[in-house]
């Protein structure tokens, strides 16, 4: 059995027990699908009245309340809800359609404070679980996780990690007696190439690139640039275009200001596009009526660039991320 | 020969020429703007039958190293290559590496023959 297949099966097989299972595997590796699909499987054979998907941001709780949807279909038997509905929790319990709740922890907490004593819920999945080790949140995440232990002692948990190197630690709250599994993957799912640039002896334009491997380097070829850049910015920005010419090009800077900066570089070196995608424009519009006219990421959005940090409101990091690659043809 | 001993023969010497040469491939065919080099090596010199079984090899291996290695020929056979069959070769390497996803995106890059689940082109009956 090769690696991946071995992952999803000791998944599976330890998952449908009354255990406490740490899921970890690189991003992109499907576990999340794989685990919904067993979350799906649980309510269908009846046992589960009340499950509940934490996701640590609106975005993410967004994204697995769509697939969770799509996945469902149109039974009627399983309802999906982002809202901590006190209504859906007590039709669940009495009998009528069961509910997986997709929430973050604080809307845990919120539906718990509301439903007292008779808070308790059948299982529990724990997405980016890694994030127990935030200083503020992560409190209020282990504080909802133990509070629903506290509530069901037999409550199922599943901890979900991106490449956790460690992921039983996240089980060591586990209630006495309560078999634990720890299930970890390291099988890559994307090819990653570390290609170091250089620039050819005197001669600014052109750049020698050179894949980097475990001990040893591979010559590649030599990049053509339009002109010469000068300084890190601007080279930064020039050997993206020039290398990323089709698109798809993803340039992680140091800092906010860095990345407008790289973007509007990046920005002057395309082509002046036809006209504006209509989508882009409504994206460029939203930038403007919801921050400010002159925000600086509406012209750039217009000419398919974008940048992209921390702490975007989630209508605007929804449409910089929902079209990658085919609208984006450059983001900093 | 142990199974760990041909594995880490094969990523050291066996096939080492030949995922060099798909390495530089796969990475040139992402880049734009490079200058034109006629030494560059071909996908047409590369034996792909005797590198797809090193990569079917290579995919039971616990190592990272030796299964990067596997995802590397199965991702090569399907992008670099025009001969439906080792296409085909590619993508039950990927199946192996539970790389469902990758499959899913090389059918939608219509890189792949839709319906290689469904039909005797693996040599199983439909």
């Amino acid at each position: 059995m090769a690696a991946g297949e071995r992952f999803s099966a000791t998944l599976l097989a330890n998952a449908g027990g009354g255990s406490w299972l740490s899921a970890s595997a690189p991003t992109a590796s499907g576990k999340t699908f794989l685990v919904l699909q067993w979350l799906i499987d649980q309510l269908s054979a009846g046992d589960t009245r009340v499950a509940v998907y934490l996701a640590p941001t609106r975005v993410l709780v967004s994204e697995i309340e769509t697939t969770l949807q799509g996945l469902l279909g149109k039974t009627k038997r399983i309802e999906v809800s982002s809202l901590p509905l006190r209504d859906k929790y007590e039709a669940a319990r009495a009998g009528g359609a069961q509910v997986i709740l997709v929430s973050t922890q604080e809307r845990l907490h919120l539906l718990a404070n509301v439903l007292g004593d008779a808070f308790s819920i059948d299982l529990l999945i724990v997405d980016e679980a890694h994030k127990i080790e935030d200083s503020q949140r992560g409190v209020i995440l282990q504080d909802a996780v133990e509070r629903a232990s506290r509530a069901n002692s037999k409550l199922k948990v599943v901890f979900i990690s991106p490449a956790t190197q460690n992921p039983e630690a996240l089980l060591t709250d586990a209630p006495d007696g309560v078999q634990t599994v720890a299930v970890d993957s390291d099988a890559p799912t994307v090819l990653r190439n570390l290609i170091v640039a250089n620039q050819t002896p005197r001669k600014p334009k052109l750049w020698n690139l050179t894949v980097r491997q475990q001990g040893s380097t591979l010559p590649v070829g030599t990049l053509q640039l339009a002109s010469t850049p000068a300084g890190l910015r601007k080279r930064l920005a020039f050997i993206a275009a020039a290398a990323g010419q089709r698109g798809g090009t993803l340039v992680y800077t140091n800092g906010a200001g860095e990345s407008e900066d790289v973007a509007d570089l990046v920005s002057q070196l395309l082509p002046q596009p036809g006209s504006i995608d209509p989508e882009l424009a409504q994206l460029a519009d939203l930038a403007r009526k919801g921050v400010r006219p002159n925000f600086r990421l509406a012209p750039l959005v217009e000419r398919g660039v974008a940048f992209h940090f921390g702490n975007m409101p989630s209508t605007r990091h929804r449409g910089a991320s929902r079209d990658w690659p085919p609208k984006w043809t450059r983001a900093a | 020969m142990s199974l760990v001993g041909l594995q880490s023969w094969l990523l050291q010497e066996g096939i080492r020429d030949d995922l060099d040469a798909i390495i530089r491939l796969t990475v040139r065919t992402e880049l734009d703007n490079l200058v034109p080099e006629p030494a560059a090596p071909s996908a047409v010199a590369i034996d792909w039958p005797r590198l797809l079984l090193a990569g079917s090899i290579l995919a039971r291996s616990d190592q990272r190293i030796d299964q990067e290695a596997a995802l590397r020929i199965a991702t090569a056979a399907i992008s670099l290559t025009d001969d439906q069959a080792l296409k085909d070769a590619g993508a039950v390497l990927l199946g192996k590496l539970s790389n469902y996803r990758a499959i899913t995106l090389a059918n939608d890059r219509h890189l792949l023959t839709a319906g290689l689940d469904r039909t005797a082109r693996c040599g199983a009956a439909p």
